[in-house]
């Protein structure tokens, strides 16, 4: 029995505009331990990241676009079927958070820890030493230190949690107007947290700092953002810190289909997907089988922030002898659609590319170029591979998937 | 340098690569092409040459210059009909086709040969325009890289290349330094060159051999460099960029001279040097020897300009690494090719050149 459950965190799109694609939910968490809540990013995470990027440009381009990702994610067997609950928690667990907190604490949907430490007109401090210690299940941890000190002597930070799991956010802010003489600061979070979300560091507004260093050694994994801004400016005056609070998204996940063997195919037929994502290479021929377009999905190393998707163009040319296969007709269609996607970036600055691999000379590829200008689709960039294998290129590419409409097996 | 083609390459990788080629082989051969299929990369020399280089873009290149990458290529989708004339490079590889051609009727099912593959930083939709030109003239190139705009480097090392051409000094200065042989080409009228061999010039130090020696011209003058030469005429020069290229060019005429076709080879190689037969060019003949290398034609200056001598042999490509040699080479006809290595690089006519920051 499929179940389909809406994610409420997610704005759901226009079911007639959207391209709806489809993964599987092996694909996206890697099992962890049992005891966990939330799984693990899994081998189509950079994926789910490229195509949320796209998303976010489009809507920058044009905030009613409606022709947009729509990502549904489905369990192909009755075990992942059974952890329904799991799934969800992990997908609201991450994503991009631009933590904007306002100046106390009261941010809704958040459990908080506010650390403030403030002191104003010190002299001559020695050491500030600070040192917080082994949390479980914090949401965000934001710390905020400002003084208009002078002489500050060392800074020392330690952040040293050991088995903290599920950490949100973590959001460091040392700011001082007028500090002059900083001495050492040192900063040094450390721990064996898993599943960290973002970290970002903000340090401002620090003359004549003897040393920063800096060191974030952490056994986690899946590293969120990490962003680090510092500035250095004179004669700060007061530094008021203001920042306020977001919704706190997860993965912009539209839809979960809890599905299983028996009847995932049908689930995304039901579900108009029009693209289905699979790291397992059996799941991908069955539904190809139906009509439904597929493709594997590998693990990539040093995968790109741009979506990159690649066509194979040996079967564009082929002459349509008798009626199309629905295969066919649904290569098509999934790629005039990405060809209007992509038709509303720039030629330089896109996060979505397209690239078309052929092992043809020259000659055929010329057709292929044109027969997919003609389906709308503007392509990238092209290789003609004139009887050479595709692993080599591949490995420069990079794509996050590969398209043939007649699915033949890919290699690597 | 070489290791761009290595010879003794592990079992495993070949049996992995071999599985590959012979899969992609039946593929290639099921697609019906009467065509020949290019070569293996392994056993092929291979050329990439980019657009500017094979064809002449200049007016397309300003165009792109004044209005912008959409214009641009909004002008080629326009013009994709329009064949584009030939570029600098299009006599090299027409002289490379012509060797193929040969070897082929000697030695039918080998694959060694040249490969000619075009690299190009272009967007794949002003690949149209390029393809119907090589066709146009009937060019056998049937491997095409269009980046759309990223850096070759990694697609001339997928590809094996050995020898890159661009018109962007920027990419060929990247690809020596990542150990491809690559030189800049520049725009030159040039007479007709023969149509039966190939000719291919180098300059030997700092090209064929390593800057060890002209670093010792360039700091301590002419004289301390004979005296250096003579010193250590026994000990082989180091390799240059280029000196891969010349081997595989010699692996080509030895299948010409095994079928009794030295006489007739389609393939011709000069050495060009400011170095003289006396004093300093015994070293070279003894390095090129020690290699295993021949060169047919080994042309000591002594210190004379290069230009006349190359006017004479009329090379379908020269290469040097000082742009002094390469500015005087095409003002007198000669296609010549700059290749950026070593300290020549520093100097311009004997004098240090303030070098600015380099770019990051």
């Amino acid at each position: 029995m499929v179940s389909t459950i809406q994610n409420t965190d997610v704005k759901q799109k226009d079911a007639d505009r959207a391209l709806v694609v489809a993964v599987t939910s092996r694909a996206v968490f890697e099992s962890g331990a049992d005891g966990d809540d939330v799984y693990g990013m899994g081998v189509a995470f950079p994926l789910l990241q490229a195509l949320q990027r796209v998303n976010k440009r489009l809507l920058e381009e044009n905030p009613a676009e409606s022709l947009l990702f729509d990502v549904v994610v489905i369990t192909t067997d009755s075990q992942q079927q059974q952890q329904s609950s799991r799934i969800i928690s992990s997908t609201r667990h991450y994503g991009n958070l631009t933590l904007t907190s306002s100046s106390s604490s009261s941010t809704r949907h958040y459990g908080n820890l506010t650390l403030t430490i403030s002191s104003s007109s010190t002299r001559h401090y020695g050491n500030l030493t600070l040192t917080l210690s082994s949390i479980i299940h914090y949401s965000n941890l934001t710390l905020t230190i400002s003084s208009s000190t002078r002489h500050y002597g060392n800074l020392t930070l330690t952040l040293s949690s050991s088995s903290t799991r599920h950490y949100g956010n973590l959001t460091l802010t040392i700011s001082s107007s007028s500090t002059r003489h900083y001495g050492n600061l040192t900063l040094t979070i450390s721990s064996s947290t898993r599943h960290y979300g973002n970290l970002t560091l903000t340090i401002s507004s620090i003359i004549h700092y003897s040393n920063l260093t800096l060191t974030i050694s952490s056994s986690t994994r899946h590293y969120g953002n990490l962003t680090l801004t510092i500035s250095s400016t004179r004669h700060y005056g007061n530094l008021t810190l203001t920042i306020s609070s977001t919704r706190h998204y997860g993965l912009e996940v539209s839809r979960f289909c809890f599905s299983s063997e028996e009847d995932f195919v049908e689930s995304l037929q039901k579900n108009n997907v029009q693209l289905f994502l699979s790291t397992d290479s059996n799941e991908a021929p069955q539904a190809s089988q139906k009509g439904v377009l597929s493709a594997l999905l590998d693990r990539q190393e040093a995968p790109s922030e741009q979506l990159r998707v690649m066509f194979c163009g040996d079967d564009v040319n082929r002459p349509d002898a008798g009626p199309m296969p629905a295969s066919r007709q649904a290569a098509q269609n999934f790629s005039a659609q990405l060809g209007e996607m992509r038709q509303r970036f720039s030629m330089s600055d896109s996060p979505l590319r397209i690239v078309l691999v052929t092992s043809h000379g020259g000659r055929e590829s010329c057709g292929a170029l044109r027969t997919l200008r003609s389906h709308g689709v503007n392509v990238d960039e092209a290789y003609c591979l004139a009887g050479a294998p595709r692993s080599p290129i591949l490995s420069v590419v990079r794509p996050h998937f590969l398209l043939s409409d007649g699915f033949s097996g890919l290699e690597d | 340098m070489c290791e761009v083609k290595p010879n003794n390459s592990a079992p495993t990788e070949d049996s992995g690569a071999e599985r590959d080629w012979a899969a992609a082989k039946v593929f290639f051969d099921s697609l019906k092409t009467n065509k020949p299929r290019p070569p293996k990369p392994q056993y092929a020399v291979t050329i990439a040459v980019s657009s500017r280089t094979l064809f002449d873009m200049v007016a397309e290149r300003k165009i792109y210059e004044d209005e912008g990458l959409e214009k641009y290529v909004a002008y080629q989708v326009e013009h994709e009909s329009d064949p584009l004339l030939p570029g600098v490079a299009f006599p090299f590889v027409k002289a490379l086709m012509n060797v193929n051609s040969r070897l082929r009727k000697l030695y039918p099912d080998s694959e060694e040969l040249f490969d000619i593959v075009l690299m190009t930083n272009n967007h794949a939709q002003v690949g149209v325009r390029l393809i119907n030109s090589i066709n146009h003239y009937d060019l056998t190139i049937e491997r095409f890289c269009m980046t759309g705009g990223k850096s070759p480097i990694g697609y001339l090392k997928a590809y094996m290349t050995n020898l890159y051409l661009s018109k962007d000094s920027e990419k060929v200065t990247e690809a020596i330094e990542e150990g491809i042989a690559a030189a800049t080409m520049f725009m030159t009228q040039t007479e007709t060159l023969s149509e039966t061999q190939l000719r291919v010039a180098f300059d030997g130090d700092a090209v064929l051999f390593s800057d060890e020696s002209e670093i010792i011209v360039k700091e301590h003058g002419l004289d301390t460099f004979f005296e250096h030469e003579k010193a250590f005429e026994n000990k082989p020069l180091a390799q240059g960029p280029l000196k891969c290229f010349l081997e595989a060019l010699g692996k080509l005429q030895r299948k010409f001279y095994a079928k009794n076709e030295r006489m007739n080879c389609p393939i011709r190689t000069y050495l060009v040097t400011a170095r003289s037969a006396a004093s300093s060019g015994a070293r070279v003949l003894k390095t090129l020897r020690s290699w295993g290398l021949e060169i047919d034609e080994a042309l000591f200056l002594a210190g004379a300009p290069k230009g006349p001598l190359l006017q004479k042999i009329k090379p379908h490509i020269y290469f040097d690494d000082q742009m002094f040699h390469i500015q005087g080479a095409n003002e007198m006809g000669t296609i010549s090719a700059h290749v950026p290595y070593g300290i020549g690089q520093k100097y311009h006519k004997g004098k240090l050149i303030e070098q600015p920051a380099k770019k990051e």
